[in-house]
């Protein structure tokens, strides 16, 4: 898991480095453990923390020299490997993808080659080694030479849009969240298998035609609500899956529904729209907002729950409640808040309902989901499973739920990748 | 009547005069003026029996020596910066000949963007945006950092399409990044201007706005004017529209005179504000307008439609579209210009949806040195067995060849059902490769007219709809508050 920012300026006047900082600080959802910034025609790579807004120095940000440029934020799964320098016929490149890259440096090295000598040569190699290594090689590459290409892998499981800011900056970006951000304009999702090349005098694409896949997950928990995702705004989504739960499961003697911070309360608001149940906060953060589902070390992510989660006594004390979440891995979280709610707060039944299938399988493309002996729903039968967590019941969303949702906002059932969730693998 | 026409310019908006003209039914030879020479124009000014005339039309005095070599009896001007030299002043004072194209007193509507704004405000005009001038850089600058406001920066006068910027900054965050560039082109700006002398003000910055853009072009005789259907045209360079500004990439227009995501309330409304532009300016200046004049219109969130700028002749592309399909003899179009009789003139057009391409050399707009002196091949019977036609634009034949100057070299007209279609046509044309610049890369826009972005562009504007609507009173007051200076109202009444 990553997210990506670039901006090229057709206009050398421009600097670019503090516009890149809000591009990540913006996608900082995305990935917790890593960030970065490379900057041309320099091309020196700035490594810093996972937490973007402690790890740069804005007021020097502003005078840094460069007009073109790359930024991201990394989760543990791809930190260290999705990031290189590929020196090609005296050109230095500097590429940054969602996936891991170092072990593949020789391939990209002649992939880049291609792309320098005839865009078409490129995209055809580059289609072929995503196929021939099963992997969303997706990546933005600057060089020296004032080039910046952009290449989404003929998947489209990866996220990549491209957008612009008024007749100076062309944008680059993971999610539509980021390009709002910096003020610009949202123009379209790359198409799969495209390979843009961006420099002073032109921008040229080629395409291969190819339908994107949709990987579940980035709609379900990994998009920031705001963003707008192959043309679908996160939001939407998560109504409509809302919705669809609120049809299908009835809840009787529940006080309130409280969604677990922070993806889980819109899905809580919207449930209660349609179930017709009070929906209240439960829950105040202290400090920053961190994903706990992005931190490995467990005491560190108890931590980390612990201060997302400070009960609200007034709302919770004496309820039945209907807890809502987004998804559900390890089951750490879920069950230390159960916990501290029914032994610290007070709660009647706590029921739990999860917006995602059960998530049984890790990713083969680089979602940061833990190992399968890590993951709940892996290990323990339905049947356990509330016990194992200390509720009075769970219940999950499943396949045909999910893909109605799906279709609902206009993305076909044959698009969508729920490997994870025991589905189908799209690609 | 009209025997000899002289049409002064060589770009792909003069070619489509000239073949406009020279499908006139009446006895008219057609001479063309020109620096470099377009062999799309010197066709059509052969097949009247005129000819081309090489010489520099910016030069009043080169303009009426032609006149009175070749006895022409009226003269029609392509581009805008004859009408700021005065040539029609000239021609119409010494020479006694009639022109179709404003005189310099009413073509400031364009050349002066303050006098355009002074004049929507003097006189009412609905429509219209807060602006603020400036006569020097530090003035200018020190308002852009008062107010953080989101302002358009545009040069004061005219110069050719240039160095208008516009620099947004909604977001206080990142006002130090661009406040740096604001600056830059705002002392950019000011130089530019500086180097003429014909008007006072410099630099204009403007009230931003945004919304989707159009052009109503509008033939007029001062009194009446006869609008033509809506065109809308493309200013960035590249792809997705994105990167610098251009006089024009590409444009597109429907059947029925309006677009997909303009209603014909808007429409009208747009026709409604020009006419008022007309008046105010015979009102203003005492002088009767002749010639086109075409509003750069915006379906704004605030006003509905909206100018942005003023133009005293066709847009290019623009004028292609319109021209490309009109049925009426446009002659006849000049002479009612010419008598004050335009409301008898009835406006037909071929039945199609006309979507037209520019093709141009890497290196315009920013560049345009490494962008001429290169080959170009037209294969002119193969784009026309496509259904498509070719104007040719920045281009010189010379020795037998023809030679990129540094502008759009050509432009593609694509016409069909509707929009997506024409539009298709045209990419056909420019995927076959029957343009080609020789060894050198080629910069067009594939993406325009195409079904996705009409539908975005139908979504938004129903969005801007609703906000306009809303907000729809008759009398509306914009208060602005700079710090340390005072408080300012500006009253709108409808």
């Amino acid at each position: 898991m990553s997210g990506i920012f670039a901006i090229y300026a057709f206009d050398e006047v421009w600097k670019i480095a503090k516009i890149l900082y809000y591009g990540i600080l913006s996608l900082n959802h995305r990935g917790q453990s890593e960030s970065g910034m490379v900057i041309g025609p320099q091309l020196r790579f700035m490594i810093s923390g996972g937490d973007v807004e402690k790890s740069y120095n804005v007021e020097e940000l502003v005078d840094l020299e460069g007009w073109y440029g790359i930024g991201w934020v990394n989760s543990p799964v791809v930190s260290k490997k999705n990031y290189t320098t590929i020196n090609v016929d005296g050109k230095k490149f500097s590429i940054i993808s969602y996936t891991p890259i170092r072990d593949i440096e020789d391939r990209l090295y002649n992939c880049l080659k291609y792309c320098m000598e005839d865009i078409s040569k490129g995209l055809e190699y580059l289609n072929k080694l995503c196929i021939e290594i099963r992997r969303p090689i997706t990546f933005v590459a600057i060089n020296d030479n004032e080039e910046m290409y952009v290449y989404r892998d003929v998947s489209g499981l990866k996220p990549l849009q491209i957008g612009s800011y008024g007749f100076d900056l062309a944008l680059i970006s993971s999610e539509s969240c980021a390009l709002e951000c910096v003020g610009g304009d949202y123009r379209c999702d790359i198409s799969p298998g495209c390979l843009i090349k961006i420099d002073k005098y032109g921008i040229d694409r080629v395409e291969s035609g190819n339908i994107s896949r949709v990987c579940a997950l980035e709609f379900i928990y990994y998009s920031r609500l705001d963003s707008i995702v192959e043309g679908v705004s996160i939001y939407r989504f998560r109504r409509e899956l809302a919705k669809i739960l609120a049809e299908k499961y009835r809840f009787d003697n529940i006080d309130i529904v409280v969604g677990i911070p922070e993806t889980g309360i819109v899905y809580a608001s919207e449930f209660s729209k349609f179930a017709n149940i009070e929906f209240s906060i439960g829950f105040v953060q202290t400090g920053r907002r961190v994903r706990s589902a992005l931190i490995e070390d467990i005491l560190e992510r108890l931590i980390g729950v612990q201060l997302k989660m400070s009960p609200i006594r007034y709302v919770l004390s004496g309820k039945n409640i209907l807890l809502i979440d987004d998804s559900l891995l390890k089951g750490v979280t879920l069950r230390s808040i159960v916990q501290y709610l029914r032994n610290r707060v007070g709660v009647g039944h706590i029921h739990a309902l999860i917006m995602s299938p059960m998530i049984v399988r890790s990713c083969p493309y680089y979602m940061e989901i833990p190992p399968e002996n890590e993951l709940i729903c892996a290990n323990i039968s339905k049947s356990e499973l509330a016990d194992v967590l200390g509720l009075d019941s769970i219940h999950f969303a499943d396949l045909e739920d999910l893909y109605r949702a799906f279709e609902n906002v206009g993305i076909d059932r044959e698009r969508i990748c729920t490997y994870c969730m025991g589905g189908r693998l799209a690609w | 009547m009209v025997e000899k026409i002289l049409l002064l310019g060589e770009c792909s908006r003069e070619h489509a005069i000239a073949e406009a003209i020279s499908r006139t039914v009446h006895k008219v030879k057609l001479y063309a003026l020109m620096k470099h020479v377009n062999p799309g124009i010197r066709r059509c000014c052969k097949a009247t029996g005129g000819d081309i005339v090489i010489g520099d039309f910016l030069n009043p005095e080169t303009v009426l020596k032609v006149v009175n070599d070749l006895s022409i009896d009226l003269v029609v001007i392509g581009p805008e910066e004859p009408l700021f030299r005065g040539v029609v002043d000239f021609v119409e004072d010494k020479a006694g000949i009639p022109c179709i194209g404003p005189r310099r007193v009413v073509a400031q509507v364009e050349q002066s963007k303050a006098f355009m704004r002074r004049l929507m405000w003097k006189y009412d005009i609905p429509g219209r945006l807060r602006f603020w001038t400036f006569r020097s850089v530090g003035e200018a600058i020190e308002y852009v950092r008062d107010t953080g406001e989101s302002v358009a920066i545009k040069p004061a006068r005219q110069v050719g399409g240039k160095g208008v910027k516009v620099i947004a900054d909604f977001q206080a965050y990142l006002r130090d990044v661009r406040s740096r560039v604001k600056e830059y082109h705002v002392s950019k700006v000011f130089e530019e201007v500086s180097k003429y002398s014909d008007i006072e003000d410099r630099v204009l910055i403007e009230e931003k706005v945004e919304g989707i853009e159009y052009t109503l072009q509008c033939f007029t005789d001062g009194i009446n004017i006869l609008p033509l259907p809506l065109v809308q045209d493309y200013k960035h360079a590249f792809e997705f529209g994105i990167g610098p500004e251009t006089g024009g990439m590409g444009s597109i227009m429907d059947r029925d005179y309006t677009l997909p995501f303009i209603t014909r309330e808007e429409y009208e409304r747009s026709v409604e504000i020009v006419k008022k532009i007309v008046d105010a300016l015979r009102r203003e200046t005492g002088i009767e307008y002749r010639g086109i004049i075409s509003g750069q219109m915006m379906l704004t969130p605030i006003w509905g439609p909206t100018i942005i700028e003023c133009y005293a002749r066709f847009g290019d592309p623009e004028g292609v579209n319109v021209l490309s399909v009109l049925k009426t003899d446009i002659v006849d179009i000049f002479e009612a210009i010419l008598s004050k009789s335009l409301p008898k003139i009835k406006l037909e057009f071929e039945n199609y949806a006309v979507v037209v391409k520019a093709i141009a050399p890497a290196g315009y707009p920013l560049n345009k040195k490494i962008a001429q002196g290169h080959v170009v091949e037209i294969d002119e019977s193969k784009i026309v067995e496509k259904g498509c036609k070719v104007y040719y634009g920045s281009i010189d034949e010379r020795d037998g060849k023809l030679i990129t100057v540094g502008s759009r070299t050509v432009e593609i007209a694509g016409f069909g059902e509707n929009i997506p279609e024409a539009s298709r046509k045209v990419n056909n044309v420019i995927l076959s490769n029957h343009v080609r610049i020789l060894n050198w890369r080629m910069i067009y826009r594939l993406d325009i007219g195409s079904e996705d972005s009409i539908k975005k562009m139908i979504e938004q504007a129903e969005n801007i709809r609703k906000a306009y609507k809303s907000r729809r009173i008759e009398r509306y007051e914009i208060k602005e508050w700079i710090p340390g200076k005072g408080l300012v109202i500006y009253r709108y009444v409808e």
